[in-house]
């Protein structure tokens, strides 16, 4: 049975590899000469998508309907600039069926980096063959292919270990982020209006949620937790030193309500800065204003409360990294558990020789996930037996383990997930009218934009993986099993694939407008500095051909991993054997379906 | 206060009031606006705030060079008395156009690319001065 299914699996794998592999090769084909009037306006071409077949040259005829925009192709050279009241004819040859992706390139307003036109070429397969390449993924990895692997303590390594254990560490960490972060802050305020020339917004959200969806959650976890500037000046104000350990607290200490012990304050946070996104991520000041008021928050939190309340319950990005970090292939926990047992002072989470535990972790207990460690390596300094490891582990290993799984973690995972979704409808479509639904441009349309993405993110996905749970329980027959178990535990499920489709959706944001990080590098405020002489960059990157490959490479990673961590939950849920295996037919399904939507709105 | 406290409130200090110190100094004196080489023009929409300066005060037969820098989207310069067309000027670009004032009066310059529903109201003031 599970030779056959990963036998079936491979085979369906490579006839969908195989097809778009060998379309690299076909030679360009010759067809018609196509020709279609082009308006653009902010911030949408119309008509937003033009379908011609392979060998098609098309020729655009381009009329700018308010200012002066740009047309560029991705991965090519073909640049024009559209004047307002002229004509501009480009002419752009089909040479391959797939996507083409054209979009503005002089800056016409705030929604400016997110103005795109698509060309599909027929026939353009991707769907098609990606779809099957994602169906056979799934069924090998739905049949637990791969041997555990081992884990590595990096601080076997001595420099390392003697780095951690330093008490400047972490601030050493903190003080380039606060540089950075006061640039931003600055910036946004008296720097100019214009998104794509201010430091606050590149930095912000090309930069730095770059580094941090591509780099930093996938390889490090909560990495970022211990170089975030936000909580910083809060937490030496409340212990009234910004490195050396101090006895007593300069804040209240109060004790965080119980009611809100949990990840829903983050939810409600993330839940409105995803919904203002589109705002947020355009506008400098706004972005500024953001965070200043993150630091506010985190201020008052630290004067008024015990620990890093902010970071633990409040900040709605470390709700996010949180749920993320529990698939990172790093790990913070105690050596050996029997020490901790019969260790009496407990002083990483009570306090002794360095701080205790800001979210209120137990090494030697209840730290079993990554979720809520910021690896601020207070605990390192704290413990008197050195009895702390920092692991190399395999990815999502904190996703198989039962104990802590709980509903508001879950809701966080399904939120990311839709948002995803929502974020490449918007951001990554070319359909102009959602883009300004989403831009605050008329009061009725935004309540019309906040009932969509509410009812997609919050009641639809949701829906719909209540469905998958009840279809699991069913076909496994295991109707004694509460339901709202299996959505919550389920959702757990979710967590490598919607990483996988940030990373997808962040590639295609991030690769095109690259060339506005050393713009603003050389005049952050848009005053017209130019600090390094790089202010007039204008290159595109090349080989964004190969885009389409790596969304496509991403999802497949996040599709494994979120089947095999399916195949683990749904034999702890609903039991071991065929029961697990009927069970996870319904789940699998899903996550394949999610792949292969997520597949055809990028390349379709 | 131990040194490495002293240390590191230095460092906190200053980037929290230096760098601020830094960008408004650099602002002032190596600014666009404090280069002597040519008037800085910085255009945005009207309703973004138009010219500034919206009035340039020069001398009769000085040669003078405005450089003009497209803030917002993009803008045009015009000063057709003295027969002045900078063509169209990209966002974050500038441009510099140089001519001879040889009579004195008050001229208009108009932005030429249209910029925004407002774009024919987008305009400013030559002086020259006898």
């Amino acid at each position: 049975m599970r030779r056959l299914t990963v036998i079936v699996g491979a085979a369906l794998a490579l006839a969908g590899a195989l097809p778009l592999l060998t379309g690299l090769a076909a030679e360009p084909a010759v067809g018609r000469e196509v020709e279609v009037p082009l308006l653009v306006g902010k911030f949408a071409f119309s008509p937003p998508r033009v379908s011609v077949a392979a060998g098609d040259r098309v020729t655009f005829r381009i009329r700018s309907r308010d200012v002066t925009h740009g047309f560029a192709v991705e991965g090519t050279a073909i640049e024009a600039t559209v004047l307002p009241g002229r004509e501009v004819r480009v002419t752009v040859p089909a040479e391959r069926a797939g996507k083409i992706r054209y979009r503005c390139s002089v800056i016409c307003g705030p929604l400016h980096p997110f103005m795109v036109g698509e060309i599909v070429v027929r026939p353009n397969l991707w769907p098609l063959w990606a779809g099957a390449l994602a169906l056979g993924m799934g069924l090998v990895a739905s049949a637990g292919v791969g041997r555990p692997a081992s884990r590595i303590d990096l601080l076997g390594w001595r420099p390392l270990r003697w780095l951690l254990t330093r008490r400047p560490f972490q601030f050493a960490l903190i003080a380039p982020n606060l540089f950075a972060f006061t640039l931003i802050v600055l910036a946004g305020v008296v720097g100019t209006a214009t998104g794509a020339a201010n430091f606050a917004t590149i930095f912000v959200w090309l930069a730095w949620w770059g580094l941090l969806i591509l780099l930093l959650i996938p390889l490090g976890g909560r990495l970022w937790c211990a170089m975030c500037p936000i909580p910083a000046p809060g937490e030496w104000l409340a212990r009234g030193t910004l490195v050396e350990h101090r006895e007593g607290s300069v804040g209240l200490g109060l004790p965080w309500p119980k009611p809100l012990q949990n990840l829903w304050p983050a939810f409600g946070g993330l839940f409105l800065l995803v919904l203002f996104g589109l705002v947020i991520t355009t506008r400098p000041l706004v972005t500024a204003l953001l965070l200043a008021g993150f630091v506010a928050v985190a201020l008052v939190a630290h004067l008024v409360f015990e620990r890093r309340v902010f970071c633990r319950y409040l900040c709605p990005v470390g709700g996010l990294i949180g749920v993320y970090s529990m698939a990172a292939p790093l790990e913070l926990r105690a050596g050996d558990l029997e020490v901790c047992r019969r260790c009496r002072s407990k002083a990483c989470f009570r306090g002794g020789a360095a701080y205790p535990c800001p979210t209120f972790q137990f090494p030697g207990g209840g730290l079993s996930r990554n979720t809520y460690c910021l690896l601020c390596t207070e605990c390192l300094k704290a413990c008197p037996y050195d009895n702390l490891a920092l692991r190399l582990r395999p990815f999502g290993a904190d996703l198989h383990v039962t104990r802590g799984r709980r509903a508001d973690e879950a809701w966080v995972a399904l939120l990311l997930l839709g948002t995803a979704l929502a974020h490449s409808l918007i951001k990554l479509g070319p359909w102009g009218w959602i883009k300004s639904w989403a831009n605050f441009e008329g009061g009725v349309e935004f309540v019309l934009y906040t009932a969509l993405f509410s009812g997609a993110v919050l009641a639809a996905l949701p829906g719909l993986h209540l469905l998958g749970a009840w279809l699991s329980r069913t076909l496994a027959g295991a109707p004694h099993v509460p339901l709202g178990r299996l959505f919550v535990e389920h959702a757990y499920a979710l967590i490598p694939l919607s990483l996988g489709a940030w990373m997808a959706f962040t590639l295609a944001v991030v690769l095109p407008n690259l060339s506005y990080i050393p713009r603003v590098v050389s005049d952050p405020f848009g005053w017209g500095w130019d600090l390094f002489g790089t202010r007039a960059t204008t290159w595109t990157w090349m080989p964004l051909a190969a885009l389409p490959w790596a969304q496509l490479a991403l999802l497949c990673v996040g599709l494994w991993g979120s089947v095999s961590a399916a195949r683990r939950i749904v034999a702890q849920t609903l039991g071991d054997g065929a029961a697990a295996r009927r069970g996870l037919v319904p789940l699998a399904a899903l996550l394949v379906a999610i792949t292969w939507g997520f597949v055809a709105l990028y390349l379709g | 206060m131990k040194r490495i406290e002293r240390l590191a409130l230095a460092v906190v200090l200053a980037i929290v009031i230096g760098l601020p110190a830094a960008v408004f100094s650099y602002q002032r004196l190596y600014g666009p606006a404090a280069r002597t080489d040519a008037i800085f023009l910085r255009v945005r929409t009207v309703e973004g705030g138009g010219f500034d300066p919206a009035r340039i005060v020069v001398k009769r037969g000085e040669r003078v060079r405005i450089r003009i820098l497209a803030e917002d989207v993009t803008h045009g310069f015009q000063l057709l008395h003295f027969g002045v067309d900078a063509g169209a000027v990209k966002t974050g670009t500038t441009k510099v156009v140089e001519f001879t004032a040889d009579r004195a009066g008050e001229f208009p310059f108009y932005c030429s690319v249209r910029c925004s529903p407002l774009h024919m109201a987008l305009m400013g003031t030559l002086v020259v001065e006898p």
